[in-house]
């Protein structure tokens, strides 16, 4: 009579260690398109999908960071597995697959928020691997959470659709270490551009020119360089040069150029207005860099002018600033 | 501060460009002007009879100091004072004997501007045949254009060769009226000929003009490529694009015809 329930002790001893554990996991932590900086700058992915960048030059381009859900199930298959997952923690590894960065993204740590269950503890602190876990689920029962990352951004190195496959296991086995392989991946990812930056190659000058005795002037001169005008043009002032500008960036990418309708010149209080135009192609907002991904793009643009001079305008030098602004769309 | 500096953003960037203009007042200005010209200045005459024609002066006055400028060397004045002469003056007489001297001191563009104005009064055809023959000679874009059409227009001019030949000179010298022209009286040649060659060279000129841009040659040169397309296949097409591009580049090379044309030329 004694024997048999020993005999089961032991079938339940030889079972499996650990129940089935399921992951539904949704698309990697994306951070988006980053333009990089000068120097590494890290940004952080919080678990909200909001991005927060640190110091270093790199910015976030538009909206578009998302942190990734991932869902797991315990899932018991007969009476001493669904107490495990009735019993014990589940505790969840979240950790690099492969390597930890390509090109200019360098993964430094994982973070999780945004629970569904109560975390065994306080949430923990970003980590590579990071581990945490949550008291019993319960059979058949989900916890689903969101995975955000830290990481570098460079200053030199590939850039383009960049990616780093991220591993998720868990378990609720006694021992409360879950698995470094198996598990589900998903690979995080950003588009990482070459920082934006735009330079001045020449100033527009209109030169000397003689103030108008009656009625009103004007001169003009071309993105082209091409002068124009009735006013009386002379020699001996300053070379005549429509403004020029050079965009450097990502190749291939759609930027957003702001050129000022007018600009104010002033000599003392007095001031003149100079009309702006432009050799751009198509809208100034809609302008391309040449050249693919993954290599240095430039777009170089010419900006003309008119000014309109009337009759006892005081003499003198006028000048003043005309502010280009370039951006990633 | 320098390293602030280099940790700006870089998901956006400013660049600032400076304008300038230095406006002079108009009395120094004339004061020089006058002082120069006193002193024999040529160009400073004609600066200061533009000033006087800017200012809505007196344009007699303008007007001499215009001849002054052309009898102390500088020619052109003198066309600038006949245009005058003939448009604000309405004093064809005067105008004329200045544009005369203008060509006698060796204006170039009085030569072709006497040779027209000889030819729409229909007075002394021979010499205006003779002067435009001379700029022809010397390679004068509008000379070649002006005679090209004449020769269209079934108004010859003594013994210069044919139409295409004085086109494709104008042409060469980047006369856009010229190639425009000449594509299309070639296209013509082809549409009544049937010859392949006039529609190689016609695509050649068309696609040229249409680099320059613009709706009307663009339009030209894809009429005439799909005439060539279907006539000399994609390939020959491609050649033709090619020479063209080598022609904005700076190295033309004529369809093979073309070329000992304008070697002939007279």
């Amino acid at each position: 009579m004694m024997r048999r329930p020993i005999l089961a002790l032991a079938l339940i001893w030889a079972m499996p260690a650990s129940a089935q554990i399921t992951y539904t996991l949704g698309a990697g932590p994306n951070f988006g398109r980053v333009a990089t900086g000068s120097a590494t700058t890290s940004i952080t992915l919080q678990p909200d999908g909001t991005r927060v960048v640190g110091s270093g030059g790199a910015a976030t381009i538009g909206t578009g960071g998302s942190a990734m859900t991932v869902t797991i199930r315990c899932n018991g298959l007969n009476g001493g597995q669904i107490n495990r997952c009735n019993n014990n923690n589940l505790a969840v590894r979240v950790a690099l697959a492969a390597g930890n960065g390509t090109g200019r993204l360098q993964l430094t740590q994982y973070n999780v928020g945004l629970a569904s269950r109560s975390f065994s503890g306080s949430a923990p602190a970003p980590a590579s691997p990071l581990l945490f876990s949550f008291p019993p689920i319960g059979n058949n029962q989900t916890v689903t959470f969101s995975i955000g990352a830290i990481a570098d951004f460079l200053a030199t190195g590939t850039t383009g659709n960049l990616t780093i496959n991220t591993r998720v296991t868990a378990t609720v086995a006694a021992s409360g270490v879950p698995p470094t392989t198996g598990g589900a991946t998903a690979n995080l990812q950003a588009f990482v551009a070459r920082g934006i930056s735009v330079t001045r190659t020449s100033d527009l000058v209109f030169g000397r020119v003689v103030s108008p005795s009656g009625g009103s002037g004007t001169i003009s001169i071309a993105p082209a360089g091409t002068v124009s005008g009735t006013l009386l043009r002379m020699p001996g002032g300053a070379a005549r040069s429509a403004a020029g500008f050079s965009v450097s960036g990502e190749g291939g990418q759609s930027i957003s150029i702001s050129i000022p309708a007018s600009v104010s010149m002033s000599n003392g209080a007095n001031t003149l207005s100079v009309e702006t135009s432009n050799n751009l192609v198509g809208l100034p907002a809609d302008q391309f860099l040449s050249g693919a991904v993954n290599s240095a793009g430039t777009l170089n643009f010419n900006v003309g002018g008119t000014v309109t001079v009337p009759a006892a305008t005081a003499a003198g030098t006028y000048s003043g600033t005309m502010t280009v602004t370039v951006s990633y769309h | 501060m320098l390293a602030l500096a280099l940790l700006i953003a870089m998901g956006a960037q400013t660049a600032n460009g400076a304008a300038r203009l230095e406006l002079v007042p108009i009395g120094p200005l004339r004061r020089d002007l006058e002082t120069r010209v006193e002193a024999g200045d040529s160009y400073a005459m004609v600066g200061l009879a533009e000033l006087q024609l800017a200012e809505g002066g007196n344009v007699t006055e303008a007007l001499q100091l215009l001849r002054r400028a052309g009898a102390s060397g500088q020619p052109c004045a003198l066309l600038r004072a006949a245009r005058i002469g003939r448009s604000v003056l309405i004093d064809l007489v005067t105008a004329d004997s200045d544009l005369e001297r203008a060509v006698t001191l060796g204006c170039p563009d009085a030569n072709f501007e006497l040779a027209t104005m000889l030819l729409s009064q229909n007075r002394d055809g021979a010499r205006a045949n003779d002067l435009l023959t001379q700029l022809a000679a010397n390679g004068d874009a509008r000379a070649l254009l002006f005679m090209a059409r004449a020769q269209v227009e079934g108004r010859g001019f003594g013994n210069l060769g044919d139409a295409k030949t004085l086109y494709r000179r104008a042409a060469i010298s980047g006369t856009a009226e010229a190639q425009g022209e000449l594509a299309r009286l070639l296209l013509t040649e082809f549409e009544t000929t049937g010859a392949i060659q006039p529609l190689r060279e016609a695509l050649y000129w068309a696609l040229i003009l249409s680099a320059r841009g613009g709706d009307a040659a663009r339009a030209q040169a894809r009429q005439i490529s799909e005439v060539a397309t279907t006539r000399l296949g994609r390939k020959a097409v491609a050649d033709i694009q090619n020479a063209a591009a080598r022609y904005a580049n700076g190295r033309y090379t004529l369809p093979a015809q073309s070329e000992r044309a304008v070697r002939n030329r007279p």
